[in-house]
């Protein structure tokens, strides 16, 4: 018994410390970088390193904002989160549907086109979708980074939604179907109240997807009044490439929304990836 | 249900058709995504990557002559992203699998807070990439990173580990980078482990086995399907590497770096060649598909399919 | 749903962006639209003379595009979506966009516009994709230059860098110097046998390690980056790659010159030589527009150091015309501004130097951007900088090598193994001598 209550006790000890390095592993890299934004160059420099620093400086913050509008980026990326959020929560709980509950010819055929269309790399479309893009006059506006989330908003998530919607009882919508809802009803009047946690889980990836976002607009985008966040980072790099105080800084601002909104939703997004990960 | 067998049937038809209707309806915005949006220009790629279309939007069909080139070694290119990249999948895809998994493991057991430590290892994938970079390339800065601070804390000769600015150990440094945000993964997992049937193990600790064997014939077999999932996304992903590159070494030193998509955008946008860039996109596309079937096929030997879950599936 | 896609419609035609509006305006007007990269001080400059441009021309309005980074790649964006700027700066790839037809052959409109005189303009500072196809001459030039924190010579006690070419150090005494002024955080310097190189606080030196850097020494030991005639790659000659062995020694051999990771953690130049992490630093000319803006810096510029005989360049992109452009006559007349030194005078106090030869010959023009003691041209600005380049500028290989884009993109990663040592100058040129022979197709100026 003692010897089994030892080991047992050993074993746990184990696993603390493993979850303790793990989390200090996951955490010191934040704060080493909220640590560095507060420092001046020359503290950052000081050699064995300084883990608060003192003092404070804000200034960086300040600077940061003043050589990059990132007020202005801020909005910019706000306006195409809004419009990818959006289409991406709306069509792709539409076609979920479709593809849960409704029996249509070439139903399956479309779903296994979407599966495999995950398999496919961002880098064979990028070039057609770019050209097409382009030779319809919408380089350089937000329109080729918003309208394809219209468009079912990825195969994930509709994947995601459909798994969802398997697991409300169909009795539901059937003994509505009796009382003589259509479908449309039925969608909105059963389905989407029942899969709100869902769509809040395809909303934050959506967010956290559009939010971190480079490649797409670092192609689309030329006027630096559009950029995005990421790219304000990105010039921002390009500008103090080794004065790491600042761009530290300048990292922080563009991490903050995001982290609020994490903090805000992250009980639905672990849900949401429990959801999707094992169910395939 | 006995509604449906209750209506005559040709009620029962016309449901059908508008059931057919409604829901090619319903799922029009997914279909005409697809088209628009994946298999067009995937056609237009494959096409493009037989021209040698510019970026002036000239082109002229010059058949296999993008494969060609890149085959035959005349794009200084190809082999090295290639091989770069093949090491980057090897090595950073065991390693953002095994570490995810030990957390899970750890995760699983009765411990306080987990609920606290799995936001904690969630939280680093959702930094953006580029500021993801950023972090790293200080951490991983030789003279005052954080890195080489913590081993030089320790006792460690940091002399020499100059991490991303060497040949020899840029691709070790973002496999290791990629770890830091493997928290999707270790969630998943967690999310296998939790619905394994608690009474297969009780039933190994009644046989008289131990912890490993508890590990060994029901954890692995009941997680492979979880662990087949994952190792599918994160290949299919890690292939794809880009920005850590493009930000954080711009390919260097001395090319070691160059990933694929690196080499492609270079191609692309700095080069020009859109093309052959197309051509190049193809073949990642066919990689990508070839070692995913390889996992597919290798599966049936180690992927195991609890029967009877049939809801699950 | 049919009003959905509607309502669709409107937001995403809101969403867009006014720029495309912009061009329908009241007759009469122009409207170019000019993109440019370059930070601060250089956006400035170049505003202000857009600025003048637009007083001077009162019917034309310049729309300023200013593009700090990944300029290429927003730049092809552009041009796919036929919304290339009318005028731009441009770096190599522009002989692509000329092999395509995209932008103008100079030497055809130059008559269009006499205003630059092309005599004044030295041969090897024309941009060319075919012997009479030009994408312009030099819209600026800038050079090498070899700066210093005068307060770092006279504390170690150590002579400040000559300002003649013809006093010029040798290579050995130009390491001796950055050997007495690279300190470890003892406070010993480079010659003291228990020198820590693994704690260095203030480097002796530091320079691009960018073709840029490295290619005088090479021109001064008698190499070139392509055979004379042009028939196959230069820098694998034992001149050459004796030159850039010379440099990576710095850093390996003398620890006088930061290591490639170091140099990381060292800031911009200018900033670098101010708070001491570096003594000398040779960089482009470009520098001084920095260094001048912090007032009681005690900075100065001298000769570079040679091998066998003095040798330099001047080197600049030039601003392309786009076919495209509704109205070439605004737009060579734009062009021809801002190449013209006296409209940007500014720029050139600093920044730049003229690429005209006019104005390092006429004392009065010289006066108007070389006064020294001024805070971008210090003492002996004259005879280190602005002579000793103009009197002995060779070729720069940036545009007077053909495919210099394609072969300068094998030559640096293969320098990298050079920097951080493990291979030697003529071995790693030698390891790429071959695919670079297969690109090169001579010398074009």
């Amino acid at each position: 018994m003692t010897i089994g209550k030892l080991r047992k006790n050993a074993w746990m000890t184990f696993v603390y410390i493993l979850l303790l390095a793990g989390a200090a592993a996951s955490l010191a890299p934040l704060y080493w970088l909220v640590r560095s934004s507060f420092m001046s160059l020359s503290q950052i420099f000081i050699l064995p390193p300084k883990w608060i620093p003192s003092p404070f400086r804000w200034s960086n913050y300040t600077k940061a904002f003043s050589v990059v509008p990132f007020g202005r980026y801020y909005l910019n990326t706000a306006l195409i989160v809004v419009g990818v959020v959006s289409g991406t929560v709306i069509t792709s709980s539409l076609s979920a549907y479709a593809f849960a509950r409704l029996c249509w010819r070439g139903r399956n055929v479309l779903f296994a086109c979407l599966i495999a269309s995950m398999m496919l790399p961002f880098a064979v479309t990028m070039i057609p979708l770019f050209v097409g893009w382009s030779r319809l006059g919408f380089a350089n506006t937000y329109v080729p980074l918003i309208l394809p989330a219209w468009f079912g908003g990825g195969a994930y998530n509709i994947f995601l939604l459909r798994q969802f919607y398997m697991t409300i009882p169909r009795e539901l919508d059937e003994s509505a179907f009796v009382d003589g809802a259509g479908y449309a009803t039925i969608y909105r009047r059963i389905l989407l109240p029942l899969t709100r946690p869902a769509l809040i889980v395809v909303g934050m990836f959506s967010f956290m997807g559009c939010w971190n976002d480079f490649l797409g607009p670092l192609i689309y985008l030329s006027s630096s009044s559009l950029y995005t966040v990421s790219l304000g980072l990105r010039m921002f790099q390009g500008m103090y490439n080794a004065e790491w105080h600042l761009m530290m800084a300048a990292s922080a601002v563009a991490l903050m929304p995001v982290i609020v909104v994490f903090f805000i939703g992250q009980r639905y997004i672990i849900e949401g990836i429990t959801l999707t990960g094992i169910k395939g | 249900m006995t509604v449906a067998g209750t209506k005559p049937q040709t009620r029962k038809a016309a449901y059908a058709a508008r059931e057919n209707w409604v829901g090619w309806l319903f799922a029009l915005p997914a279909a005409l995504g697809f088209l628009l949006f994946t298999l067009g220009p995937m056609v237009a790629s494959l096409f493009y990557g037989f021209t040698d279309l510019t970026i002036s939007g000239k082109w002229g069909f010059i058949g296999f002559e993008n494969y060609a080139r890149m085959f035959s070694g005349r794009d200084n290119y190809f082999y090295k992203a290639l091989w770069m990249t093949t090491q980057y999948v090897l090595m950073s895809v065991p390693m953002k699998i095994i570490y995810a998994f030990l957390l899970a493991m750890a995760l699983n057991q009765p411990v306080r807070g987990k609920s606290v430590f799995r936001t904690i290892f969630y939280l680093p994938t959702i930094v953006p990439t580029v500021a993801i970079s950023m972090i790293w390339l200080w951490l991983l800065n030789p003279d005052f990173g954080l890195i080489n601070q913590v081993l030089r804390g320790i006792g460690l000769n940091t002399k020499g580990l100059k991490w991303i600015y060497d040949k020899r150990s840029v691709i070790p440094s973002l496999s290791l980078m990629s770890m830091w945000t493997t928290g999707g993964i270790t969630v998943v997992f967690l999310a296998g482990l939790q619905d394994v049937p608690k009474h297969l193990y009780e039933a190994t600790s009644l046989d008289g086995g131990g912890a490993w064997a508890r590990f060994r014939h029901v954890t692995l077999p009941m997680m492979s399907p979880t662990l087949f999932f994952n190792l599918c996304t994160t290949l299919i992903g890690s292939f794809q590497v880009f920005s850590e590159a493009y930000i954080m070494t711009n390919g260097g030193p001395d090319n070691a770096s160059l990933f694929y998509v690196f080499y492609l955008y270079r191609e692309a946008f700095s080069f020009t060649r859109m093309g052959s860039a197309c051509a190049i996109a193809w073949v990642l596309f066919i990689i990508i598909m070839a070692v995913t079937m390889l996992v597919f096929k290798t599966s049936d030997l180690w992927v195991f399919y609890q029967a009877g879950e049939g809801g699950k599936a | 749903m049919s009003k959905r896609i509607v309502a669709l419609l409107v937001v995403l035609f809101v969403l867009t962006p006014a720029g495309f509006a912009l061009t329908a305006s009241a007759e009469e007007t122009v409207n170019l639209r000019f993109a440019y990269w370059g930070s601060g001080a250089e956006k400035e400059g170049v505003d202000t003379a857009i600025t003048e441009f637009e007083k001077a021309n009162p019917n034309i309005k310049v729309e300023r595009l200013h593009i700090p980074d990944d300029f290429v790649t927003k730049l092809n964006a552009m041009i796919a979506a036929n919304e290339a700027p009318d005028v731009c700066y441009s770096g190599p790839w522009k002989i692509q966009l000329g092999k395509d037809g995209l932008i103008y052959n100079y030497y055809e409109i130059a008559e269009l516009d006499p205003s630059v005189s092309a005599d004044d303009v030295a041969d090897y500072c024309w941009w060319k994709w075919s012997e009479s196809e030009s994408a312009g001459p030099y819209q600026a030039s800038v050079c090498p230059s070899l700066m210093y924190n005068a307060d770092l010579f006279i504390e170690a006690g150590v002579e400040l860098p000559p300002t003649k070419a013809e006093d010029a150090w040798t290579w050995d005494e130009f390491v001796e110097v950055a050997q007495k002024l690279t300190f470890d955080r003892s406070g010993r310097n480079a010659l003291d046998p228990d020198f820590d190189p693994e704690d260095i606080q203030q480097y002796g030196i530091q320079m691009s390690t960018g073709w840029n850097g490295w290619y005088p020494f090479v021109l001064s030991n008698g190499g070139k980056y392509l055979t004379e005639d042009g028939a196959a790659f230069g820098l694998n000659s034992p001149e050459a790659a004796e030159a850039i062995q010379k440099v990576a020694d710095l850093i390996n051999v003398y620890h006088v010159h930061p290591t490639p990771a170091a140099s990381s953690t060292l800031p911009g130049t200018a900033t670098a030589l101010q708070t001491r992490r570096v003594a000398m630093s040779i960089q482009g000319s470009w520098t001084h527009a920095d260094l001048a803006l912090t007032e009681d810096f005690n900075w100065g510029v001298g000769v570079l150091p040679i091998h066998k005989e003095y040798k330099s360049f001047f080197h600049g992109g030039s601003l392309i015309i786009f076919k495209s452009t509704k109205s070439l006559e605004s737009a060579l007349k734009l062009h021809n501004w801002i190449i013209n030194p006296a409209n940007v005078i500014e720029l050139h106090k600093g920044l730049w130097v003229p690429q005209l030869n006019s104005w390092y010959t006429d004392p009065e023009k010289i006066a108007l951007w070389a006064k020294e003691s001024t805070p971008g041209r210090p003492v002996g600005f004259q005879d280190a900088v602005m002579k000793s380049t103009f009197e002995h500028a060779e070729p720069s290989p940036e545009n007077c090598v053909v495919n210099f884009a394609e072969i300068d993109a094998l030559v640096w990663p293969a320098l990298d193994n050079v920097w951080n040592g493990s291979m030697t100058a003529q071995e790693a040129m030698d390891s790429i001598a071959d695919p670079i022979n297969a690109l090169v197709a001579g010398w074009i100026y």
